[in-house]
């Protein structure tokens, strides 16, 4: 990705643009340097600029949010909608971590979708469809351990899918996207408790739906 | 000396605070706390398993890979990128909405205090008195609460003039005894109160401002005091009316229009208000 001749073009580019950008910050994070250039660009009207961008970002994006909506066509909704709505708030960004702010989006367009589906409940929470996926064979692709693995992420993902989607907002960011309390009170919009709580609430209610497989997860 | 613990733990698990377990587990607990979870589950096999569990499924969900890769390139197109390009009045909102989340909030939240409180303070008077000192005023504008018998009779000689007015529908509706007293009175049109009473003056008030010649508002009713009110039943039942009377009321009367232009400001403020919260929330939806 970060090998691709648009991106190292607007690498080039970038200094000036930055300085423009963040005028009182020098970014040392090459990456978050190159979001930023590849924004200001966008800002300007290039669109490849943007799809760079995308690029660089739809699989996190999509990753993160197939957990939090576990069907995977609306999760691909929620994405595009997320680009969508970033391509049109552009001049929304106010310098940070791009990385964040997309996530922001992308989190707050799943919030929306679940709450507009309990608005509208049509059909039962879909079942999780790609039930080929395999996690990579590492090093000691040891059949038995795989197999436990699998299973055991199995088990993680369908129990995700059974609590509610605040908690399971809230769990994901947390322990699978490594954002902080604070953070997470940012992007979702309660108070720090909240999230503590619905930490605290999920997991246990993980464990409750996951009694009776525990023994997969113990030493 | 034996180590005892200030906190004394149940027996009984159904008794314990998982939360509190699963709070120690997220090391999310003061020192407190944090030493009243480490007896639990010192003292509670389950709490420790339950403890072992919920440390063991967070670290299996952050090994978690995604469940599947995505099926779609999520590029813009062009055609997305002109739609989605905004221009005209979304341009314009967009540069007003452009306000620092740190500005806007407190902004919105003061305007819409201010035009609450402005309201509040500057119709005041008018509900206390509403409420309380002038039952039958506040039951006209209402539509209709019975007044009590005592109303009813100490503004029966009053009301053979009001109910003559047939401007005064609400009065009627909501007095029924003093309709009723007024229909005996033959219901002729009196000029004194002129036709452009409104609807919602009310009977009682009528009768007090009834020889000033007011001009009563659409919905002047409640700032007619207990005073005029008295003022009103004593011209009523045969003294003489003053001009400084019925200046008086229609004074009373202005002030208690609540479209005056104070209180149309301050329904704005709130409104106004109001509406930069509700865009400063969903710009901080997205705001980077």
């Amino acid at each position: 990705m970060l090998d691709s001749p648009r991106l190292e073009l607007a690498v080039r580019r970038g200094p000036r643009i930055v300085e423009d950008l963040r005028s009182t910050t020098v970014v040392e994070d090459p990456v978050q340097r190159r979001d930023l250039i590849l924004l200001e660009r966008a800002r300007e009207g290039e669109l490849d600029a943007f799809n760079d961008l995308v690029v660089c970002y739809q699989d996190q994006l999509f990753g993160l949010i197939v957990r939090m909506v576990p069907d995977r066509d609306q999760a691909s909704d929620c994405v595009q909608e997320a680009f969508f709505s970033a391509y049109r708030n552009l001049r929304s960004f106010r310098g940070g971590s791009v990385r964040s702010w997309l996530h922001r989006i992308a989190v707050n367009a799943a919030m929306d979708l679940q709450r507009a589906r309990k608005r509208r409940p049509s059909q039962p929470y879909p079942e999780l469809e790609d039930d080929t996926w395999q996690p990579p064979a590492g090093e000691e692709a040891d059949p038995v351990r795989s197999a436990l693995t699998t299973e055991r992420h199995r088990a993680i993902t369908d129990a995700l899918a059974t609590i509610t989607d605040d908690q399971r907002a809230a769990i994901v960011l947390f322990d699978v996207e490594g954002y902080d309390y604070q953070e997470i009170a940012a992007m979702t919009g309660v108070s720090l408790g909240t999230v503590k709580s619905r930490i605290h609430r999920g997991r246990l209610a993980l464990r409750d739906r996951l009694a009776d497989r525990m023994e997969l997860f113990r030493g | 000396m034996p180590h005892v613990s200030e906190f004394h733990v149940t027996p009984d698990h159904d008794g314990h605070d998982r939360l509190l377990v699963a709070a120690l587990a997220a090391d999310d607990l003061n020192a407190t706390d944090r030493d009243h979870a480490l007896e639990l589950i010192r003292s509670c096999a389950i709490c420790a398993e339950l403890h072992d569990d919920l440390i063991a499924i967070a670290r299996a969900t952050a090994a978690a890979p995604a469940p599947s890769s995505r099926t779609r390139d999520f590029q813009l197109s062009p055609a997305d990128a002109a739609r989605l390009r905004p221009s005209g009045w979304r341009r314009l909102l967009g540069g007003i909405g452009a306000v620092r989340l740190a500005t806007s909030r407190p902004l919105g939240v003061g305007l819409a205090t201010l035009g609450l409180v402005g309201l509040l303070i500057g119709n005041a008077p008018v509900l206390s008195l509403g409420s309380a000192a002038a039952p039958t005023l506040t039951s006209g504008s209402a539509g209709g609460a019975p007044r009590s018998a005592d109303d009813t009779r100490e503004n029966e000689g009053l009301s053979s003039e009001a109910a003559g007015n047939p401007v005064a529908p609400v009065a009627a509706a909501s007095a029924p005894a003093a309709s009723a007293a007024a229909a005996a009175s033959g219901g002729q049109p009196d000029s004194a109160f002129g036709t452009e009473t409104g609807p919602s003056a009310s009977a009682t008030y009528d009768a007090g401002s009834a020889q000033g010649g007011s001009r009563a508002g659409p919905l002047a009713s409640t700032t007619a005091s207990g005073e005029q009110l008295a003022a009103g039943q004593g011209k009523a039942a045969g003294s003489p009316a003053t001009a400084a009377d019925g200046v008086a009321g229609r004074e009373a009367i202005a002030d208690a229009n609540p479209f005056r232009p104070l209180n149309i400001a301050f329904a704005a403020a709130v409104l106004l208000g109001l509406g930069v919260l509700v865009a400063s929330r969903r710009r901080g939806r997205i705001e980077g």
